[in-house]
């Protein structure tokens, strides 16, 4: 279409829509060659079309949408049905970019909502996970026409944005779409083994829309001629591919070509076994062996968490997905219920902050359908619901949502009364979560029925019966099973031995998914293992890099005595080390750990500072110093015991609106943590309202505000100007590379920071 | 396009940017920088592309309809009949690495970012390069690069950029509302061409917008040397 309209006249990068309106004759003369060429389905000229695209351009939505569709009616007549165009936004949608899912929803309903006089809704070109899901919601909530998603991958079946061909198969096919495709890319030829690839991954029809072959950077032009590219097309029958048409480079000889080659055929059909699968925004994981669900994220039981989800600070959330990552977690469950929290709002908070920093499948973790509900929305990939029970009121908030989102749902083998003593009254149990869920629309190998694990503390039966009932429902239903590993050994001491004994003999028993800690290196050590005598694909390597090399663990940690002085440990950026040396110090009976904190940790931060000031150590040793004095900080912090470390004043840190580089924010961070200031990290992209709340919520003495392009220093301008008419005694210092001291005062702020360094020095120079 | 060759990442350039000049940067942070690079290299995933265009004094590119405002891109691009429009980029796979080491350890975060930025000037080095290389062969002359931001070229150029080389669809380049590019480790750019040898006019200090409040400049030294967090 775009080939067209630039012959017919339109300038590169100019706005195609203005074809819609101005040259309505034109448009459709060029979409009347297709249909005459054979073409079943005609575009609307609405690719670009959104609010933002259109911005200054003179032209509506609801303008360039109705005329769209009235142009390709009219040059259809009846002969092809009419699909409502969409493409992507032309931003990056959060967390890469600053455009939220909330807007890019917003962007798409509204054009959804102008398009319902269409047949069908087509979305196509699609590279982001994210952005598709926006779309693809808002067709299915805003009109009733039939909708179709397509994706634009690379050679090696991945988008620009990393989501592989079955990550889209398995999250966009969740949804009730009616097809999917995958259109633009590259050449039929190159697009063939992706397309099986889709084929292979979803039960939904396919469609494929290539390029006319490769394009020559300087001429623009595709290589294919309209016999080669319907030749490579061959392929698709076979496949079972229910539609194909063509993308950049192609014309209506290639559709009329593809018409005849195509026409009256019957695709072979397709009955794809599909594995049990979830996925996050980049990973795909194939529940076709055992996988480790980490479990960190949830307060129960962690008061620093606890803490810091009450006052909505979700950067340990992060630091807990990242941990258990790098541990080996395949999914990690998301739970943030605490007491004096609004789930509703908190939840979907944290799935994002989540999504920024993994691409991992997550386990969405609550007991209100409500908060579910919001985080299903914004959940990036396909999630696992965590949970519903055999309760009544349970499977009917809980399955449609499921269904509605896409996601697959874990189901608790309890009801009204209690979770029942013996095995056979919890596969009944879940016998009937089972027929519910199929009835509610699910596939089979969407649920996963836990079978609960109790503690053999209180119960020595307890763990057997529960290994009864999931061999049980793992043999006789055939669904998924997960258990939360270490309630087993609740009570009792040496709980890892426990611990992980257990999970051998649930693994053997048919357990899919163990919720388990993935810092416990032994247990994942024995999932290993068995994944390996299990003869899972793949796990003899996974076991050998795990432990191949390596003696068995030491039963007792190596004789640290000899090791550093905690002060010269930090200054030399070793963590490990000055952990280590914080303990043995604290080991003293007499020890006292505030009088460490300030003999030691602030005198090695204080001199690391010194030398950055003269240029003798630069950034990334600073860091590292700040680095070990957190964790010999930790240390100290938990050997403390209920009391605490006095905290010092608050610091709500925020890189402005519309900006979103934040390493320097978090910097200054780093080393206001250091000096013992309780910092709030609002994140990137902050609107001046919710820097102004944040500190007035937690009576923050200084805000810190951090911006670095131009084009975002006139949102750090609208911060300062709020935050002087709301808080007028907080003060503020503002940092990030366009600025500097004169202009700082300029736009009101108390202090500029050239360095974090003097961000720390600035925050404490206010405590004396 | 991809680019048919992984760079690797220029280790002295990288610790020149941290600061680092005559003094080394001892073992640890060497040690760390060398597995960030890895990193970087692994997670990076370069793509680029260029289009060609008619040039017109004042510099304007009819085809499309577009003026270059402001006085260093007309002394850059002077003497040149056609100018190609550059984009490059890592590609957003690096970005989530990144954000992960910022939730657990700046220090392994600083290195990667700065890694990353050492290595997307590699790249566009590279892309100008094959470009060079080209067209030699067919007897024109590039100047160097001149990005949107460069001197009183406005960064606001970048939307107009990326509409013309379609810059979405073929290497998955973006700008925010902010004018950001995004994915962030990306440049774009613009060259001269010309029948004889030419040398364009990297922008000075003179016309940039941060003129009056650049703190590198009162210390004598220039953004280029730098990086910018």
């Amino acid at each position: 279409m775009g080939t067209m309209l630039q012959a017919a006249g339109l300038a590169p990068g100019a706005c195609p829509e203005q074809f819609n309106l101005h040259a309505p004759d034109k448009l459709c003369d060029i979409q009347r060659a297709y249909v005459e060429a054979g073409a079943d389905i005609l575009l609307t000229n609405t690719f670009g079309t959104n609010a933002r695209k259109l911005q200054g351009t003179g032209i509506s939505v609801a303008q360039a949408v109705s005329a769209g569709i009235a142009c390709a009616r009219r040059a259809a007549d009846g002969r092809a049905l009419v699909a409502l165009d969409i493409g992507p936004l032309g931003e990056l949608l959060e967390p890469n970019g600053t455009l939220t899912f909330e807007q890019a929803y917003d962007l798409f309903a509204e054009v959804v909502r102008a398009g319902r006089g269409a047949d069908l809704v087509l979305i196509e070109t699609m590279a982001d996970l994210y952005e598709v899901k926006a779309a693809v919601l808002a067709a299915l909530e805003c009109c009733d026409l039939p909708v179709l998603a397509s994706m634009t991958f690379e050679r090696q079946g991945r988008s620009f944005a990393g989501v592989p061909v079955e990550g889209f198969a398995t999250a966009i096919g969740a949804l009730p779409v009616a097809g999917l495709g995958i259109n633009c890319s590259l050449g039929p030829a190159e697009v063939m083994p992706l397309l099986q690839r889709l084929c292979a991954a979803t039960e939904l029809p396919v469609f494929a829309m290539p390029n006319a072959g490769l394009p020559n950077p300087v001429t623009g032009a595709h290589d294919l001629s309209p016999e080669a590219f319907c030749a490579a097309m061959a392929p698709c029958l076979d496949m079972g591919v229910a539609a194909v048409g063509g993308c950049c480079g192609t014309t209506p000889a290639t559709i009329a070509l593809l018409s005849k080659q195509f026409k009256d055929k019957k695709p072979a059909p397709r009955r794809p076994a599909l594995p049990a699968r979830v996925c996050g925004s980049t990973h795909v994981a194939e529940v076709s062996r055992p996988l480790a669900v980490g479990e960190r994220i949830n307060p129960t039981g962690k008061k620093r968490l606890r803490e810091a989800l009450q006052v909505g600070d979700l950067s340990p959330v992060q630091t807990l997905a990242v941990e258990q990552q790098q541990a080996g977690a395949e999914i990690l469950d998301v739970n943030v219920g605490t007491p004096g929290v609004d789930e509703v709002r908190l939840l979907p908070r944290a799935v994002k902050a989540v999504q920024a920093v993994s691409g991992l499948p997550l386990q969405i973790d609550s007991s209100d359908p409500a908060a579910l509900e919001a985080a299903l929305r914004v959940c990036c990939g396909k999630p696992i619901v965590n949970s519903t029970s055999a309760e009544e009121g349970r499977l009917q908030a809980i399955l449609p949502l499921c269904r509605r989102y896409g996601a697959a749902v874990v189901g608790l083998t309890l009801d009204e009364a209690s979770v029942p003593e013996r095995a056979e009254a919890r596969v009944a149990l879940a016998q009937k979560i089972v027929d519910r869920a199929l009835a509610a629309g699910l596939p089979k190998r969407d649920l996963y029925i836990d079978c609960l694990t109790l503690s053999v503390g209180a119960q020595p039966e307890a763990a057997a019966e529960t290994l009864r009932a999931l061999r049980t429902v793992k043999q006789q239903l055939g669904v998924g099973t997960v258990l939360g590993v270490s309630n087993v050994s609740f009570g009792l001491p040496d709980r890892p031995l426990l611990n992980r004994t257990f999970l051998a003999m649930a693994l053997e028993a048919g357990l899919d998914l163990a919720i388990v800690n993935p810092s416990d290196e032994e247990l994942m050590d024995t999932l290993s293992a068995h994944r390996l005598l299990a003869g899972h694909e793949g796990a003899a390597d996974a076991y050998v890099a795990r432990r191949g090399g390596q003696a068995a663990r030491p039963q007792a940690p190596a004789d640290k005595t000899q090791g550093l002085p905690l002060d010269l440990a930090i200054e030399r950026g070793l963590r490990a080390e000055a952990a280590e040396a914080a303990r043995a110090l604290l080991q003293d009976p007499g020890a006292d750990p505030l009088a460490l904190v300030n003999d030691y940790l602030i005198p090695a931060l204080d001199r690391v500072g010194e030398g950055f000031e003269q240029k003798t150590v630069f950034l990334p040793q600073l860091l590292m110093a700040a680095g070990a004095a957190q964790a010999a900080f930790e240390v100290i912090r938990a050997g403390m015991g209920a009391a605490g470390l006095p905290t010092g004043p608050t610091v709500v840190v925020a890189t402005v609106q519309g900006d979103i580089h934040d390493i320097g924010k978090n910097i200054a961070k780093a080393l206001l943590e250091n000096y013992g200031f309780a910092v709030i990290d609002l994140g990137r992209d902050v609107p001046p309202e919710a820097v102004v709340e944040a500190a007035e919520q937690n009576g923050a003495a200084l805000v810190g505000l951090s911006a670095l392009m131009t084009t975002t220093l006139p949102a750090m301008e609208r911060t300062i100007a709020l935050l002087r008419r709301r808080l007028p005694d907080c003060r503020i210092l503002v940092g990030g590379a366009v600025l500097n001291e004169a202009y700082a005062r300029q736009i009101g702020a108390d202090f500029f920071a050239r360095d974090a360094k003097a961000s720390a020095d600035y925050a404490r120079s206010l405590t004396k | 396009m991809r680019f048919d060759r992984a760079l690797r990442v220029d280790i002295p350039q990288a610790l020149r940017a941290l600061g680092y000049g005559g003094t080394g940067p001892g073992a640890q942070v060497g040690a760390q920088l060398a597995q960030a690079a890895l990193q970087i290299e692994r997670q990076a995933d370069a793509h680029w592309t260029f289009r060609p265009f008619v040039l017109e004094a004042p510099p304007r590119l009819p085809e499309a309809q577009l003026s270059l405002p402001g006085r260093d891109i007309a002394l850059h691009l002077a003497g040149c009949g056609a100018c190609l429009l550059l984009a490059v980029t890592l590609g957003g796979g690096i970005e989530r690495h990144i954000r992960a080491a910022e939730a657990c350890d700046m220090a392994a975060a600083l290195l990667l970012d700065v890694a990353a930025s050492t290595l997307v000037e590699q790249y566009a080095d590279e892309a100008e390069r094959l470009l060079r290389l080209q067209y030699r062969g067919q007897g024109a002359h590039l100047t160097g690069r001149f990005s949107p931001g460069y001197g009183d070229l406005p960064l606001a150029l970048q939307g107009d950029l990326l509409r013309l080389l379609n810059a979405q669809r073929q290497i998955g380049l973006t700008v925010s509302a902010g004018g950001i590019l995004l994915p962030r480790k990306s440049i774009t750019a613009l060259l001269g061409v010309a029948d004889r040898p030419v040398s364009g006019r990297p922008a000075g200090c003179e016309t940039c917008a941060l003129r009056a409040r650049c703190a590198d400049r009162k210390e004598g030294r220039h953004c280029g040397d730098n990086i910018h967090l």
